[in-house]
């Protein structure tokens, strides 16, 4: 069996490091504040370093499964189809359609690594160009709505996602509508849905995993570095104070609820009619 | 090589029609089919997009049947809308290989 390729190993040590800051930062805060007997906060930084854990086992399982998926290719067929695996999660293709590729291509690499072929016969010795036509063998061109729409889903699960927060942190045992996050997360990680995660994609698709990382950290660290900046010097101005201390539900009622679901169900829909639509125009 | 790879790529999709035509087949053995029937060179890399692509457009349909080496393979099979596909094709490719003969000839 193969030991695990360069790429792995650059996500899973990328893993471990976000874990690690995820963790450090949690503790610095923890040790930081007065009362460290707080039940809340003590619960909460269980949490975070469970999660944090949790995260990097995932990305080292994930790796593992391609590994088991893949075994019957040797290294060089398994480091392209690696590639190709890892490149197809920034594609604008259905779950369905990228592990129905994926099978394919297995097959075929199998079926040629059987015949004696290397992977620059099978290629053409351009592996980037062969990953850009299979997805474009599907017809789906209109990347930038597929983009847009995936963005409107990710801030949608986001703000459910912080609200969730919000309510078990502080307002546990009144009404999930009652908890008031405020304008601060989003300011700070509601500009990673719609730029952060779309430049991620561009980036995997174009197998440039340390620059998709990067991206991450980027944007965290620019969303951070405002609202140090503006609490530290443009408090005065009303709309960065109003950012600072106003707070507000993100789901007020049952209304907002219905409405929020909806409109991710619908985008599901509209991605469902788009590829419909490209596989007619073929 | 180079001069005859667009052409080569234009005539390849219905080629691969003719040859799901006789044969369902799975993605590997079209390219070998390719390669004995005088293709220079035929790479997975060209052939599976087209396979996907005529796929989608339902003019082939796949099924999955058991292999010995490794996971089930995708066969593929014309479907109705590609035999129709098929006879275009074969008049379009008889009109052109018809001009340029002419062509050819009087030079």
């Amino acid at each position: 069996m193969k030991t695990m390729t360069k790429q792995s190993k650059l996500i899973i040590c990328l893993s471990l490091f976000i874990s690690g800051a995820l963790i450090f930062s949690a503790l610095v805060y923890f040790f930081g504040i007065s009362d460290t007997t707080d039940v809340d906060v003590t619960w909460m930084l269980v949490a975070l370093i469970f999660i944090a854990i949790l995260s990097a086992v995932v990305v080292y399982a994930a790796r593992k499964k391609i590994r088991t998926r893949a075994k019957l290719l040797n290294t060089e067929f398994f480091i392209a189809y690696e590639s190709i695996e890892d490149s197809m999660e920034g594609s604008v293709l259905s779950i369905f359609e990228r592990k129905e590729t994926m099978k394919d291509i297995l097959g075929l690499f199998i079926d040629a690594q059987n015949s004696g072929r290397t992977v620059e016969q099978v290629t053409g010795g351009d592996l980037s160009g062969f990953i850009i036509q299979v997805q474009d063998s599907f017809g789906y061109r209109s990347r930038l709505l597929f983009t847009l729409i995936s963005g409107v889903q990710y801030a949608i699960m986001y703000l459910f996602m912080v609200q969730i927060y919000e309510w078990v942190r502080n307002t546990r045992g009144e009404s999930f509508f009652s908890a008031q996050p405020g304008y601060s997360l989003i300011v700070v990680l509601l500009p990673i849905t719609f730029i952060g995660i779309p430049l991620m994609r561009y980036f995997i698709r174009k197998q440039k995993i340390f620059w998709a990382m990067a991206v991450l950290f980027i944007n965290l660290a620019i969303g951070i570095a405002f609202m140090e900046i503006t609490c530290a010097s443009f408090m005065h101005i009303e709309w960065i104070r109003s950012i600072h201390e106003d707070v507000f539900s993100y789901v007020p009622g049952w209304g907002f609820l219905v409405l929020w679901l909806g409109i991710l169900a619908a985008s599901f829909g509209m991605k469902w009619f788009i590829r419909r639509i490209s596989i007619k125009k073929l | 090589m180079a001069r005859d790879t667009q052409l080569l790529k234009g005539l390849l999709e219905g080629c691969i029609l003719a040859l799901l035509d006789n044969e369902v087949t799975y993605g590997y053995r079209v390219v070998e089919l390719l390669g004995k029937y005088g293709f220079r060179e035929p790479q997975e890399a060209t052939v599976y997009p087209i396979l996907n692509r005529l796929e989608k457009k339902g003019l082939l349909k796949s099924e999955k049947r058991p292999s010995d080496l490794g996971p089930p393979r995708k066969y593929y099979m014309l479907t109705k809308d590609g035999a129709k596909e098929l006879e275009v094709f074969k008049n379009e490719w008889e009109n052109v290989k018809k001009t340029a003969d002419r062509l050819l000839e009087v030079k």
